[in-house]
């Protein structure tokens, strides 16, 4: 395994300095590229409430204490561990504002509203992976479901926490089968088996059910652990340390974030051999036009004029079909958010009729977040699915969209710029037919909760005020209220939706128009060869064409270096955790 | 066992029964024979909460299956029966019979598939259950979805449908470590099932299972689970009236007598081993299979069984403190650590007082419809006058009472916090000391803040709250009245309820 991180390395490695002596504007691209590719992966812990999904980060980590873990308490917000040479912790309101943190445990367990909560500890583990903890998807509720979905959309890998105390539930199996279409890598973990005499036929249990409802993890790897054996070694009986099983786990969770690298450096080579193939051809178009003679030379400028022409008319067409698609999907992603938001209508007033205005704007706030999470879900999918359509025939899109990443318009306004961040982040994903794993951990982890924190600001800042002032326990003004911030969330939302495709519309033009320039300057400069090179004599012909030779076969030899890399990473992709266990057998 | 209520209505039901044609007769038979049924009490919670063992802790016997998996599939009420018996019915209505397996459980296969079977009743010779009868459910949320169904299908309480058999008159919802989104759902979707007799802080308990497994290995867990309760009760004030945390494993050991004087040899063994190899023993089951010790293999998994490591430690530390003890008193010691006799206690003192006026208030309904309904005016105009007779009863307030608790319970009419809790201990009890807060007080000092609180009702009735509320306090105040009456003409509180707040706070600790 690991010499396969070696040669993929080494390949993006040459690949890149070839490229900086034949293309240098694809090499810098290429640069950023990696760079961006190139982050910690991440790894996403979810479960239901009460499981010890901190309690077993804590024992991952080897520090106790840290997670604030307490039976009568759960985490209720998002930490996310990341390494760092000192233990510090920050946290992002839902306001988009940043706070540093002195007591995680207050701010852990809810007591201060915090989205998410930046954990920086120098634990080894963290040198590896970044680990996400998530409030527990407690039970059925559909609305912290989706936040965990979301964030198991950027996650490398999943880390699915259950306990030996039952086997897996209706609403786990439910989470389960919807996680399946975000993230690639489950890993299982029975958690408690310290406590559960009978852990071992709850985990076959386990393994069953999956094989019933959810057939794609049935051969998953679990891992029975015991944080609090794990605790106890690290405090004063370290006898117990094999007993906690704990290290399998952390072993395992290396691996596999080792193979996130390399599913990420994959990503990065197949960039890098969109360039590599087309400098061949180029090479090889060059070391045709030193061998062509006068008939052939008229032939190919004709061709070349074609080729213009259909250009510049398919230009045209591309152009109107992407404004139709654009506002197309605009139409439906604005339908499907009046949609949602009459439903939480309908469902939160309902609540209030029920059972009163009780925790009311938590629930808003929670429901706003799950929405936020939808839209931008299918904000990228819509994107996505756009970018593929349109440009599904200019071969060399990759390499263009990365010139329109780079070229997002602007927009101006304080919390704005959180947006334009993440607009930026949200269209980087365009980039991705291949690289889609790759760049969706661009925005990490922590993009994830922030691009709409401008919603949570409405109700932050505002409706909170509004809602201790105005509401008490009136259920009419309780309505009243939530009419006004639902209508303001759409309003905001839908202002948002417009806005990400206007920039979709203007990035993809330029893309468009940048392949297609791209594509007659190298035409031109085909041309040009055929011209110089009719000028010259044989002698002259026969050092072009060498000189072409010589291009096109370095150029080949990088290419068969990056294709023999890509096919031993391709065994990464279809199905990691299989492949995985074959490994370790 | 039956309530005052209850018994005026079965009273009426005997009285006017010679009175009526016989068409009519046999239906008022029929209301009569099932006022004198015992309280019907379902276990119901998620999967693997440990409803089985709670359910062999109140018989008193192990009966109900429990084990590893998922367990429990089909809905069994269990019943005092003349002789030990099973039978399944199935939905055709059909009953096949079976014996007890070898170890006296229900055997865990019926001979008919679940799908078919609507319920299995057994019948024993337990005397727990002359004046209990329990019905457990499959677990909800399983993955296995029919049995869930089966389950939400016995609880939701539905008197008239061919539901009944199974049906119940108060339910004990069980959930381990907290109270779950799904959890909070199910007790709300009874709620909705079923509008009269819905679970509500009048008729739903909530259990704290598996206390034991909170703090892993044999840890104390009370220090945990007390507050625990405390806060999963907050959450659910509008659906359960308390909850109460139990170690049920422990309490099935104890009370259906499987600890035996071997395994309490065995135990004493375990005692007798250095304090830091019997810590390292009892962090984990797997350590406890695997470690050296001075008990074979077998006898330890028989100890895992039946006690868990809580036990366990808790059954050592007893023997090491006092050597001699005997099996018997360490099985009240044990039972006495499971938390279990408060959960009896806050059956008794919760469901059997306000069943009597629940049933109470069935019964009446069927008679009010018995006399509307039946084609000869002699029999409805003898219903009508023994109707009538017995409402004249002040006790019958209560009826009213209970329901106006109910409507401020469930929240369809809000009331401030104090008043609510106020106006449902006037109706779920008849101690005037535990319904006006008044532990200590003497007999005129509650008279005195007896008809304090129905001249406040009245006055919240007149001024400051909405026709909702209003009906509400009106109720409230004639009970408080009605109070202070009966505390005048009895002079001390009924022995019926036990239920003196010190005794309660005893219990509690």
């Amino acid at each position: 395994m690991q010499d396969l991180t070696v040669v993929l390395d080494t390949a993006v490695r040459d690949t890149l300095a070839y490229l900086r002596t034949a293309d240098p504007d694809a090499a810098a691209d290429l640069a950023e590229l990696r760079r961006a590719h190139l982050v910690r992966p991440s790894v996403v812990v979810v479960g239901e409430t009460k499981r010890g999904k901190s309690s077993l980060i804590n024992a991952l980590l080897g520090v106790p204490g840290l997670s604030p873990v307490d039976a009568a308490v759960t985490t209720a917000a998002y930490l996310d561990f990341v390494p760092g040479d000192t233990f510090g912790a920050r946290a992002w309101l839902p306001d988009g504002a940043e706070v540093e943190v002195d007591d995680l445990n207050d701010w852990a367990t809810g007591k201060h509203r915090a989205r998410r909560i930046e954990v920086t500890h120098p634990a080894p583990l963290l040198r590896y992976l970044s680990l996400l903890d998530t409030p527990g998807a407690g039970g059925l509720d559909p609305a912290h479901a989706t936040i965990a979905l979301a964030a198991v959309r950027r996650a490398t890998a999943l880390l699915f926490v259950a306990d030996a105390s039952a086997p897996l539930s209706r609403p786990e199996l439910d989470f389960l089968a919807a996680a399946t279409e975000r993230v690639d890598a489950v890993v299982f973990a029975l958690t408690k088996i310290d406590a559960y005499p009978q852990w071992r036929a709850i985990a076959a249990d386990n393994r069953e059910l999956l094989q019933a409802h959810a057939p794609r993890f049935a051969a998953a790897p679990w891992f029975p652990v015991s944080a609090r054996l794990a605790e106890l070694a690290l405090s004063d009986l370290p006898e117990l340390a094999a007993e906690s099983r704990i290290t399998p786990l952390q072993h395992a969770l290396v691996e596999l974030a080792g193979r996130g690298h390399q599913l990420r450096l994959a990503n990065v080579l197949r960039a890098a051999r969109g360039d590599l193939a087309r400098l061949q051809d180029n090479a090889e178009a060059r070391v045709r036009a030193a061998t062509t003679d006068a008939g052939g030379q008229a032939e190919a400028r004709a061709g070349r004029n074609a080729l213009a022409a259909r250009k510049r008319t398919e230009s045209r067409q591309a152009t109107l079909r992407l404004a139709t698609e654009i506002q197309r999907a605009r139409v439906a992603t604005v339908g499907h958010l009046r949609t949602r938001i009459g439903e939480i209508q309908h469902e939160l007033s309902e609540q209030i009729d029920t059972t009163g205005t009780e925790g009311l704007p938590d629930d808003v706030d929670t429901r706003l977040q799950a929405i936020a999470a939808d839209v931008s879900e299918r904000l990228e999918d819509t994107s996505r699915r756009i970018a593929e359509q349109i440009l599904v025939d200019a071969d060399r899109a990759t390499v263009s969209l990365r010139h329109a990443v780079s070229t997002v318009p602007p927009r101006g306004g304080g919390g704005d710029n959180l947006l334009i961040a993440l607009s930026a982040g949200g269209i980087a994903l365009v980039a991705g037919r291949g690289a889609a794993l790759g760049i969706a951990a661009l925005g990490g982890a922590g993009g994830l909760l922030l691009p709409f924190a401008g919603i949570g600001l409405g109700l932050a800042a505002g409706g909170y005020v509004l809602y201790r002032r105005k509401v008490h326990n009136d259920r009419r003004q309780a309505q009243t209220w939530l009419r006004d911030v639902l209508a303001e969330a759409r309003a905001a939302l839908t202002d948002e939706i417009s806005q990400r495709f206007t920039d979709l519309q203007y990035s993809l033009s330029v893309a468009l128009d940048d392949t297609i320039e791209r594509r007659l300057r190298e035409i031109d400069a085909q041309i040009a060869e055929i011209d110089a090179a009719a000028a010259e004599d044989a002698a002259g012909r026969a050092k072009r064409r060498a000189a072409a030779q010589r291009d096109h076969d370095a150029a080949a030899i990088r290419l068969r270096q990056a294709d023999e890399a890509l096919l031993r990473a391709r065994a990464l992709t279809p199905a990691p955790i299989d492949d995985d266990r074959e490994t370790r057998r | 066992m039956n309530g005052p209520l209850t018994a005026g209505i079965a009273t009426l039901c005997h009285e006017i029964v010679t009175k009526m044609s016989s068409d009519a007769g046999g239906q008022l038979q029929q209301i009569g024979n099932r006022l004198n049924d015992p309280l019907r009490v379902a276990i119901a919670g998620r999967l693997k909460a440990g409803k089985s063992t709670l359910v062999n802790a109140l018989i008193g016997r192990r009966v109900a299956p429990t084990a590893a998996g998922e367990c429990t599939r089909v809905v069994t009420r269990f019943r005092y029966g003349p002789a030990d018996r099973i039978d399944v019915v199935t939905r055709d209505g059909a009953r096949h019979s079976l014996p007890l397996d070898e170890d006296g459980m229900v055997p865990s296969r019926l001979g008919v598939p679940a799908a078919r079977v609507a319920h299995v009743d057994v019948t024993l010779t337990s005397d727990r259950l002359r004046d209990l009868t329990v019905v457990d459910t499959p677990g909800l949320s399983s993955t296995d979805a029919a049995s869930s169904e089966r389950a939400e299908e016995a609880v939701g309480i539905d008197a008239d449908s061919a539901g009944e058999v199974a049906a119940a008159e108060a339910v004990v919802y069980v959930f381990t470590q907290a109270v779950r989104a799904d959890d909070r759902r199910a007790l709300e979707s009874f709620h909705v099932a079923s509008a009269r007799l819905a679970t509500s802080p009048i008729n739903a308990i909530g259990v704290l299972g598996k206390v034991d497994t909170l703090t892993g290995g044999a840890d104390d867990p009370w220090p945990t689970a007390g507050p625990l309760a405390a806060q999963q009760a907050g959450l659910l004030a509008r659906t359960v009236s308390e909850v109460v945390p139990v170690a049920a494993l422990l309490a099935e050991t104890a009370e259906a007598g499987r600890l035996t004087a071997a395994d309490r040899d065995a135990l004493a063994a375990l005692a007798a081993l250095p304090p830091a190899s019997l810590r390292v023993l009892l962090t984990s089951a797997d350590l406890f299979r695997g470690r050296p010790a001075p008990i074979g293999a077998e006898q330890r998994e028989r100890l895992l069984a039946r006690l868990d490591l809580y036990g366990i430690g808790f059954a050592c530390a007893q023997l090491t403190a006092d050597p001699r003890l005997g099996t018997g008193e360490l099985v009240r010691r044990l039972l006495a650590a499971s938390g279990f006799p408060r959960l009896q206690e806050t059956v008794d003192r919760t469901f059997r007082w306000r069943c009597d006026a629940i049933k109470a208030g069935w019964a009446l309904t069927r008679l009010q419809r018995l006399a509307g309904f039946t084609p000869d005016p002699r029999d409805r105009a003898a219903l009508r006058d023994g109707l009538e007779a017995a409402l004249r009863d002040p006790a019958y307030h209560r009826l009213r009472l209970l329901d106006a608790a109910q409507r401020a319970a469930t929240g369809a009419v809000p009331l401030p916090p104090l008043w609510e809790q106020e106006l449902i201990r006037l109706a779920t009890s008849d101690d005037p000391r535990f319904i006006l807060g008044l532990p200590d007080a003497a007999d005129e000092e509650l008279t005195t803040a007896a008809i304090t609180a129905a001249g406040r009702w009245r006055t919240y009735a007149v001024d400051g709250a909405g026709p909702a509320q209003a009906r509400l306090a009106h109720v409230a105040s004639r009970g408080f009245h009605l109070l202070a009456q009966s505390g005048l003409t009895r002079g001390n509180p009924s022995p019926a309820g036990p239920s003196t707040t010190g005794e309660v706070r005893a219990c509690r600790t």
